[in-house]
C-alpha cells in the first residue's frame, strides 16, 4: 500500500485536505469522499458501471495500444503510466472506494479514471508511475477542487 | 448550406468526432469530458484550439468521418454541441479552413498551451460540453465498433 501525499494546488479550494506530509489512507479517502454522496442512483451514489476487476482489466488492455491508436497521432500511455494507474486502482479498491464508471486514455498519453454522480464529477488523471492529478467539480456550484496525488 | 466564411451564428451546431474510448456506459454522462481534451503532444497538437466542424457548412454530419483512415473509422462517433453553449462558456469559435472539408473551426481557448499551463481551469468547460454532447439527440453517430 503506497504512502499517499496529497497537495492542493490552489489555496482557494473549498476542501481543506491539503497535506505536505505523507497522508494516511484515511486522508486520501477524505479527499475523495464526495463521490460517496448518496443520490439515489445506487448505494454509493455512483451509477453502476465498472467494478475494480473490470477497471484493472481495462488498464491492462491499454498495454496493447499502439502509437497513433486514434488515427490522429496520439501516443499511447507508457508502461510507467499504466503501472501507476494499476497501483492507484489497486489501492483504491483495497480501501473499498467505489470503482469509477469510466477509464479512458487521454490524447496526451495519460489515463483518466472518471466518477460521475448527480452532485459531483471527479477525475483522476494518472500522469506517471508515481503521480496523479485529481480534479473535482461540484455540479451545483460549479466549484473546482484540484489536488496532486503522489505515492512514491 | 452556409459558406464557411459566413459568420458563425448562435443557432448553429458544431460537430466533434469522438473516439469510442470516450463513449461511457453511464446514462447520465454518455460522453466523457475528456473527449474535449486539447492535444498537447503527438503529430498535431491543438495549438490553435480543439477542432470541430460547422454542421451548417456540411452536406451531412457523416461527412466529418470521411477522411478518418478507413481502418480507424469504425472507432469514431459524431456528437454535436451548440454554438450558444460554447459562447455561454466564454469560448470563441474561430474559422480555420482546411482543404479536406468545409466548416472547420477551432475553439480558441481550448488550446494546447493554455491547457498545459492549467488543466483545472478547463474542467468545467469540458464537463459542460460533454453534458450537452451526451444528450441522446446530440449523439448523431455511435462508433460501429461499439456494436448495437
Amino acid at each position: 500500500m503506497p504512502q499517499w501525499r496529497v497537495f492542493a494546488d490552489d489555496s482557494a479550494l473549498t476542501v481543506k485536505a491539503a497535506q505536505t506530509h505523507a497522508a494516511s489512507d484515511g486522508e486520501i479517502l477524505k479527499v475523495l469522499e464526495p463521490v460517496r454522496i448518496a443520490t439515489g442512483e445506487s448505494d454509493t451514489g455512483t451509477v453502476a458501471g465498472l467494478d475494480w476487476v473490470q477497471v484493472r482489466n481495462r488498464l491492462e488492455q491499454f498495454r496493447h495500444l499502439e502509437n497513433d491508436w486514434d488515427g490522429q497521432g496520439s501516443p499511447p500511455p507508457d508502461e510507467d503510466v499504466i503501472g501507476g494507474a494499476i497501483r492507484l486502482a489497486d489501492s483504491l479498491a483495497a480501501l473499498d472506494y467505489p470503482a469509477p464508471q469510466a477509464v479512458v486514455v487521454g490524447v496526451n498519453g495519460t489515463i483518466y479514471l472518471e466518477w460521475n454522480t448527480a452532485d459531483v464529477y471527479q477525475e483522476i488523471e494518472v500522469t506517471s508511475g508515481c503521480a496523479a492529478e485529481c480534479r473535482r467539480v461540484d455540479k451545483r456550484t460549479r466549484t473546482v477542487s484540484s489536488y496532486q496525488l503522489r505515492w512514491c | 448550406m452556409k459558406h464557411e466564411f459566413d459568420p458563425v451564428t448562435d443557432d448553429e451546431w458544431l460537430l466533434r468526432r469522438v473516439h469510442r474510448q470516450y463513449f461511457r456506459n453511464d446514462p447520465n454522462l454518455l460522453i466523457s469530458p475528456n473527449a474535449f481534451e486539447p492535444r498537447v503532444k503527438g503529430r498535431e497538437p491543438d495549438v490553435d484550439g480543439i477542432s470541430l466542424f460547422r454542421l451548417a457548412c456540411l452536406p451531412s454530419h457523416e461527412a466529418i468521418l470521411a477522411h478518418i483512415a478507413e481502418d480507424k473509422r469504425k472507432d469514431y462517433g459524431v456528437v454535436r454541441v451548440s454554438v450558444r453553449l460554447v459562447v455561454d462558456l466564454g469560448l470563441t469559435v474561430v474559422a480555420k479552413p482546411i482543404p479536406q472539408l468545409p466548416g472547420h473551426i477551432v475553439i480558441a481557448e481550448l488550446n494546447a498551451n493554455a491547457y498545459r499551463a492549467n488543466k483545472s481551469q478547463f474542467i468545467v468547460m469540458k464537463l459542460r460540453l460533454a453534458e450537452e454532447a451526451s444528450r441522446p439527440e446530440n449523439i448523431l453517430v455511435y462508433p460501429k465498433s461499439l456494436g448495437p
